[in-house]
């Protein structure tokens, strides 16, 4: 069964890109993941409340996903939400929580706590779009497209999901980044094959812009 | 009391980095949960957590003050009525 790429956010280093056009350009400290976030949030136009409480990771995934449900061919919004299903990848798991928490030990913060797995991105995302199928997320050394890829295509051919929110998410001390994709079976006058090859050039695609 | 209750507001704000809500907004009776300011279950886990550091109030089971989570005013009464002496004063 053929995959494909509808339609991805890049972020890193203050900027967003959808679908290769930069949507957001960050002035100020770009390594501010907070600034960064809130900024890009206003910017946006955005308005759940619920971004606030959460964690910076969890933050990240949802501005990254912001605009990929509606887009490309429409599988996502016509798919039953069991048929939606979401597999994400990060390195350093919930690290900035993981500290903040450990930090509190004297009294620790419920609020905090609830963020120190990654996973809890996956619980995020799931509520704002609605997504109630297959779920998994691979804590993995460096980007890893050839896991993301095969376990999503893995669950299209075994009829588990109708569209995959697909991508990586990290955000540590030192840096942040986030690739989200969406991944459905059917070719657009836009989408691009997904394979591992492709999500890879997605990804590193846009490293001179950041880098530069 | 209603200076108590300002207070409450505050706090209230800052504990659950509500950033879009003004304490001054916050109606003293509305509900904290579901209607109203739209608290969730682990908003009731921070709120004991606020209620220990500001007021030395210990709270051992949380379903005993389902009460004083009704508004800011019921728990205003339980912090008024719960919190020591020196503290509340």
């Amino acid at each position: 069964m053929k995959t494909y790429i509808q339609s991805y956010c890049r972020i890193q280093d203050g900027v967003i890109l959808r679908d290769g056009e930069v949507v957001y350009e960050h002035i100020g400290e770009t390594a501010d993941l907070d600034a960064f976030l809130t900024a890009a949030y206003q910017q946006a136009g955005l308005s759940y409340s619920k971004f606030f409480k959460m964690d910076p990771l969890c933050r990240l995934a949802i501005l990254a996903a912001e605009g990929l449900p509606g887009s490309g061919s429409g599988a996502f919004e016509t798919a039953d939400p069991v048929q939606r299903a979401i597999v994400l990848g990060n390195r350093t798991s919930s690290i900035l929580s993981d500290r903040r928490h450990q930090a509190s030990l004297d009294c620790p913060s419920p609020a905090v706590f609830v963020y120190t797995l990654p996973s809890i991105m996956i619980g995020e995302l799931s509520i704002r779009h609605n997504i109630q199928g297959e779920n998994s997320l691979f804590v993995t050394e460096s980007f890893d497209p050839e896991t993301l890829a095969a376990y999503a295509d893995d669950l299209f051919a075994d009829g588990l999901c109708s569209a995959c929110l697909c991508g990586w998410i990290d955000a540590s001390p030192e840096s942040y980044e986030a690739l989200l994709y969406l991944v459905d079976t059917t070719p657009t006058a836009v989408s691009r094959p997904h394979t591992p090859d492709e999500i890879r050039a997605i990804y590193e695609e846009h490293q001179p812009y950041f880098y530069s | 009391m209603e200076t108590l209750i300002e207070q409450l507001k505050v706090q209230i704000v800052e504990q659950l980095n509500l950033v879009d809500v003004n304490p001054a907004e916050i109606g003293t009776d509305e509900p904290l949960f579901g209607e109203g300011l739209g608290l969730d279950s682990i908003d009731g886990l921070e709120l004991t957590v606020l209620l220990n550091q500001q007021y030395g109030i210990k709270v051992s089971n949380p379903a005993s003050i389902r009460e004083a989570f009704a508004s800011v005013r019921t728990l205003a009464e339980f912090v008024q009525k719960n919190a020591p002496a020196e503290v509340a004063a």
